[in-house]
């Protein structure tokens, strides 16, 4: 019994930490056309404590990963460390910054901050 | 009726105590330390690292506005308002907090060291990485606040983190 308790919560765990986040973005806008999928791109910054808590609470959250896996290619800059990297034409004003592209490279919306997992999975629904 | 209006006016001259001259250098200038803005009605200013050090914001009113990394040290907020602004990276270091409104804020890496806290309202709001220290949060309201990696350093009423 405490074998299959421990292979469960290392299933749990694993399972937790299974998005994956490219930081290349024309290869990710490549794979977006093909899936038919949405871009959620994020700018972090590892000096950014909200940014901090969306990457180790608030994406932790199952639900909010499946849904995020199932519709988005995931993309993140770390706006110091990959500054030579970022995009042109995405402005932000503080991190972390969620900006959402179509399959075709073009911005759809963005927003600016945090929130739990369930208010995050609510402003992300419905972006298509 | 002469009374009635006189005590109006009186009332609305009291609210509105700032100082006109220095209301216009934080319009111009983007800087206004050590200014009387007591009073004032600053939503709808662009306010964004602005220096307000030492300055007199008691019953100012910073709600719902972007008023982020905004220096405040030293500065008196009595009765001020910030419910539901965004002050992430804000400076209070030393400064008097009595009755201040910070429900639902976005306060994120606020700095609260030596700040005179007494009879806050935290509720709702995020100050994740937030710092306190020599802070007095006995009286305060921390209900349903987000306090993820806060820091509290000699604090009397530490509040439950969540």
């Amino acid at each position: 019994m405490n074998k299959i308790l421990s292979l469960l919560s290392i299933v749990t765990i694993l399972s937790a930490q299974s998005l994956e986040w490219s930081n290349d973005y024309n290869k990710t806008i490549r794979e977006a056309e093909k899936e038919h999928k949405t871009v959620l791109m994020m700018y972090h910054a590892s000096w950014c404590p909200e940014c901090g808590y969306m990457k180790e609470v608030v994406f932790h959250d199952l639900k909010l990963q499946e849904y995020m896996t199932k519709h988005f290619k995931l993309l993140a800059f770390d706006i110091t460390k990959d500054k030579d990297k970022l995009p042109k034409g995405y402005s932000f004003l503080g991190v972390p910054t969620f900006f959402f592209i179509s399959d075709q490279g073009k911005m759809i919306t963005e927003f600016e901050g945090s929130g739990n997992a369930k208010e995050f999975l609510k402003k992300i629904k419905g972006i298509k | 009726m002469i009374r009635f209006a006189s005590t109006f006016f009186i009332l609305l001259s009291l609210s509105q105590a700032y100082d006109k001259q220095d209301l216009y250098e934080l319009k111009t200038e983007h800087e206004c330390k050590m200014c009387d803005l007591s009073g004032a009605d600053l939503r709808g200013f662009d306010l964004i690292r602005v220096d307000l050090s030492e300055s007199n914001l008691s019953g100012a009113n910073f709600s719902g506005m972007d008023a982020r990394k905004i220096n405040f040290s030293n500065a008196d907020l009595t009765d001020a308002n910030f419910s539901g602004a965004t002050i992430k990276g804000c400076k209070f270091v030393a400064a008097t907090l009595h009755h201040v409104d910070f429900s639902n804020t976005r306060a994120w890496a606020t700095n609260f060291i030596d700040a005179k806290i007494d009879r806050c309202n935290f509720s709702n709001a995020a100050l994740g990485g937030a710092k306190f220290e020599n802070n007095n949060l006995i009286n305060s309201d921390f209900n349903n606040t987000l306090l993820w990696k806060a820091t509290f350093t000699n604090v009397k009423g530490k509040p439950k983190i969540n």
